[in-house]
């Protein structure tokens, strides 16, 4: 009995879907459209189904100096909805639709209209939007997480996503899983290939690297998400004009690439950047850490405290950043903004040398050497991945860590990580031994740009 | 220092001795043989790492063959396929330096490249016989991204292990891990069902995709490129193939920067034909249909993707049926800038030839000569001629005596051809004529459409 109800309705989700194609191509509009003088073309999807669909976002009534992208713009309402509102916009399809280029004449539109499929769109050739319309469109691609972060890439505010997804979106803590449509098995089209259900399409839009995603609604199996890049501002109350929140903001210790520990970054790779901050004891949870790379959020992925006010946060090197340095820093929740670290992205020769060395290098000094694992002063643990951290006085601030090498007994170590000063003005440098390091008595010192410090006794073990 | 040469070599057992005394301590993640008989000892011992790859119908001569592998490691499966014989090309995501070890220890000649399985293109790497692709899809964000560049660079067999979430029952859905679900470990993504993995594979290109084994939350698949050889005695005629086609164009062109699908219209008598039955092959590639639609009689049409991994050119599309042999083939052109449509037969010349005979026009959805002014309407009008050899921009085709771009052209064999066209915007609800002419002849006479709005 049970097979030959879900027979008939099987049957009746196919024959509505058969209807809404015939309907479709009997209209030969998806949007309706309404034309200046009020007349209106009926399209499958009437007005008030797109205003309502549109509503679901908190897209500003005007937008006057904004740039907007619609990706998936079909026959167009939504381009010429957001143009109407005062923004430039750029319409994009994978398929051209004549109906997009009549309507555009008919309204006297200025949108540009490009054919493109999403996940080849770039920067470089079509530039950054504020807004992002990207509605209808990821169920029918066969690369979901590419084409989010390559629209993440395109966006310097807010996104607005809309799709497909397989429940009503109810349960929030549904485990994230996603349907893969091989072949006409949604709605008998063979143009749609993943179905998420709501936590798995929030997961993939946190994952794409923006800094805050919310869900507004689930309507008729259709989520929509607003995905922003950037964070909210500190509270005013709390900033109190700079003074005591300035205290309390977070101070940075280091930062560095988390997969290679340098401080080198490629917008190219899945990369991921570690901040080690402290912060005034408080039981710190990843909702509660702001990091913010450049002029775009990046939330947390990772957070643990690593003893005292230390904490380590991962997150994801937010997409779009040009090559070139850029800050990176982080606030808790009502703290103002901690001191800035640069890191570079996809540096290229010019750009390392827009930080030239000083030459005056005379008065390095070691102030401090432990163990990079167990801090142990003086005393260095062999082994695999053995390392040993200095605090280093009198280097230049533009001292770079590929111009340092700390020498072990006149054996070169490459430095791995140099942090900017602390606020005794020391920096911290690591290296990485080599696993058949002699142990015994040894003396350590920092070269750097021709200088050497004097050495320091230390004790491998 | 090579191994035929080190072999009986007492310093170097010494120092391999070392060095396995050494790198024991150091994490090994595959166990590897030496060329002493010495074993380093890795996490996965050599009996699994043998019980693995005897799950795939891998040759176990190998020679003359290039074999890939994907996610390499410490690199067993690279030394046990140079041991076969084959020339390999390991590649890993990050450098091991336990595989430079072992590679220097055997004294491999496997090529080590560090590159990420978006960077595996023919191009950079050429074409492999056989591509091994263990226990790394669920570590992409892009699953089937992966498996179409592994399509891609495969000219016969890909052998595609993967972590599963349950043992084949369970229908066709991946899981997503935002952070360390997964072991607790941050480099997996996806988590696919068996039936996913073996979709996955079909869509990212594969012709045949065959489950080896389910067995603790893994499974194996054998993915080829190529179809079974067609039967040496077919028991259903050959279909005659009309077009392969772009299906948001319709006409011969695709372009590599796009997601392009191919419609294949066809004629066939085999009784009771379905889509699992239909082998569509793109220069022998095998390529699976998505759909299959009877449009009337014995007239079909298949759609389906483009097979990653084509070279810019042109491309020959046939098929056969499971009980067939192979049809006529049609070209396609890959990535080459489109020519100019049908403008350069305008120039009128003195008839040479008889004029075509239109013996059928239609509406390439309907098959019926009524149009409605859909978005995807387009003209399929079929003619006779003398002429043995026309291309697509020495037929002109006219609606009302106004030239319309030809999209393609098809010989359909026995002098009859197909041109096909699309409905021009702006025609007025009612009867038009249609006609067409060669670059050497005069025009066929009209054949008439209905243009009726709905």
């Amino acid at each position: 009995m049970e097979t030959e109800a879900a027979a008939a309705a099987d049957q009746s989700r196919a024959e509505i879907d058969r209807r809404k194609l015939e309907e479709i191509a009997r209209l030969g509009w998806y949007h309706s459209l309404e034309l200046p003088g009020g007349r209106i073309i009926p399209g499958f999807q009437p007005l008030d189904v797109l205003r309502n669909r549109l509503a679901q976002f908190p897209i500003p009534a005007d937008l006057h100096g904004q740039r907007a992208l619609d990706i998936g713009a079909w026959d167009g309402w939504f381009t010429f909805e957001l143009e109407r509102r005062g923004a430039r916009v750029m319409a994009v399809d994978s398929t051209e639709f004549e109906n997009f280029r009549t309507a555009r004449d008919l309204l006297g539109s200025q949108a540009e209209y490009r054919i493109a499929d999403v996940c080849r769109l770039s920067p470089a050739e079509i530039g950054y939007f504020d807004i992002v319309m990207f509605l209808g469109v990821l169920y029918h691609l066969k690369h979901p997480m590419l084409a989010l972060e390559k629209v993440c890439e395109l966006s310097t505010g807010l996104v607005c996503v809309e799709s497909f997804v397989t429940d009503d979106g109810t349960n929030p803590t549904a485990k994230p899983v996603m349907e893969f449509y091989e072949t006409t098995e949604l709605c008998g089209q063979f143009d749609n290939w993943v179905g998420p259900n709501t936590a798995c399409l929030l997961a993939m839009c946190r994952t794409a690297g923006f800094a805050r995603v919310e869900l507004e609604s689930v309507l008729d199996h259709r989520a929509h998400v607003t995905c922003y890049r950037h964070w909210p501002e500190p509270d005013r109350a709390s900033d109190g004009g700079g003074g005591a929140a300035r205290d309390s903001a977070p101070y940075i210790t280091a930062v560095e690439n988390a997969a290679t520990h340098g401080r080198d970054f490629s917008a190219s790779n899945d990369d991921y950047v570690a901040i080690w901050f402290k912060s005034p004891p408080a039981d710190l949870a990843p909702a509660d850490v702001f990091p913010r790379i450049g002029p775009y959020g990046s939330h947390p992925v990772f957070l643990q405290n690593i003893g005292g006010d230390g904490w380590q946060v991962n997150c994801k090197l937010p997409p779009g950043l040009a090559p070139g340095w850029h800050a990176a820093t982080v606030r808790i929740a009502g703290s103002a903004w901690a001191n800035p670290v640069r890191i570079g992205v996809d540096l290229t020769p010019e750009q390392r040398r827009q930080r030239p060395a000083s030459a005056d290098a005379a008065g390095i000094r070691i102030a401090i050497v432990t163990d990079g694992k167990t801090w142990e002063r003086n005393l260095i643990h062999t082994g695999i991945q053995s390392c040993i951290s200095l605090w280093v006085a009198g280097l230049p601030e533009g001292a770079m860590r590929d111009d340092i090498t700390i020498w072990l007994d006149g054996d070169d170590l490459p430095a791995v990580f140099l942090s900017e000063p602390d606020r005794e003005g020391l920096r911290q440098i690591n290296a990485m031994l080599p696993s058949g390091a002699r142990p015994g008595e040894r003396s350590v010192s920092v070269a750097f740009s021709g200088a050497v410090s004097p050495p320091v006794p230390v004790r491998l073990v | 220092m090579p191994a035929e040469r080190a072999a009986g070599d007492a310093t170097f057992h010494d120092l391999v001795q070392q060095q396995v005394a050494l790198l024991s301590t150091k994490g090994w993640y595959h166990s590897i043989e030496l060329p002493d008989g010495g074993v380093i000892q890795g996490m996965i011992g050599i009996d699994a790492l043998q019980a693995r790859l005897a799950a795939f119908p891998i040759p176990a001569d190998l020679t003359g063959k290039r074999v890939l592998d994907v996610g390499a490691w410490t690199g067993w499966c690279s030394f046990e396929m140079e041991r076969r014989g084959a020339e390999v090309v390991a590649v890993d995501c990050i450098e091991f330096a336990e595989f430079r070890e072992a590679h220097r220890l055997i004294g491999s000649r496997v090529d080590y490249r560090i590159l990420d399985v978006e960077e595996l293109t023919p191009e950079r790497l050429g074409l492999f016989d056989y591509v091994l692709f263990f226990g790394v899809l669920y570590h992409l964000r892009n699953p089937l991204l992966g498996l179409e560049k592994i399509c891609a660079i495969t000219k016969d067999t890909a052998f595609v292990e993967s972590f599963v979430t349950d043992n084949g029952s369970a229908p066709c859905v991946m899981e997503f891990y935002e952070t360390d679900e997964l072991g607790g470990q941050i480099d997996n993504w996806f988590g696919p069902s068996v039936a996913c993995v073996a979709a996955l594979c079909r869509s990212a290109g594969f012709a045949r995709v065959n489950r080896e084994y389910v067995a603790e939350r893994r499974a194996g698949f054998t993915c080829r490129r190529k179809w079974e050889p067609a039967p040496a005695n077919p028991t259903e005629p050959a279909p005659l193939l009309y077009s392969a086609v772009n299906n948001r164009t319709h006409d011969i062109e695709f372009h590599p920067g796009k997601d392009e699908y191919i419609c294949v219209y066809f004629r066939s008598e085999a009784p009771e034909l379905t889509r699992d039955r239909v082998r569509i092959e793109i220069d022998g590639l095998g390529a699976p249909s998505l759909v299959l639609v009877n449009l009337r009689a014995y007239e079909w049409q298949a759609n389906l993707r483009v097979a990653p991994g084509l070279a810019a050119g042109t491309h020959r599309v046939r098929l056969r049926t499971a009980s067939s042999g192979y049809s006529n083939a049609f070209e396609i052109s890959y990535g080459t800038s489109a020519s100019p449509r049908g403008a350069s037969a305008a120039a009128s010349v003195s008839p040479q030839q008889p004029a075509p005979v239109v013996y059928e026009l239609s509406n390439g959805m309907t098959r019926t000569n009524v149009f409605h002014g859909h978005r995807n309407e387009y003209i399929c009008c079929r003619f006779r001629a003398t002429e043995t050899a026309l291309d697509r921009a020495g037929v002109v085709l006219q609606i009302d005596e106004a030239e319309q771009p030809v999209m393609f052209l098809t010989d359909l064999g026995g002098g009859c051809w197909q041109v096909n066209a699309r409905l021009p915007l702006g025609l007025t609800p009612g009867a038009h004529c249609v006609r067409v002419r060669t670059a050497a002849s005069s025009f066929s006479d009209s054949a008439r459409l209905e243009l009726s709005l709905a």
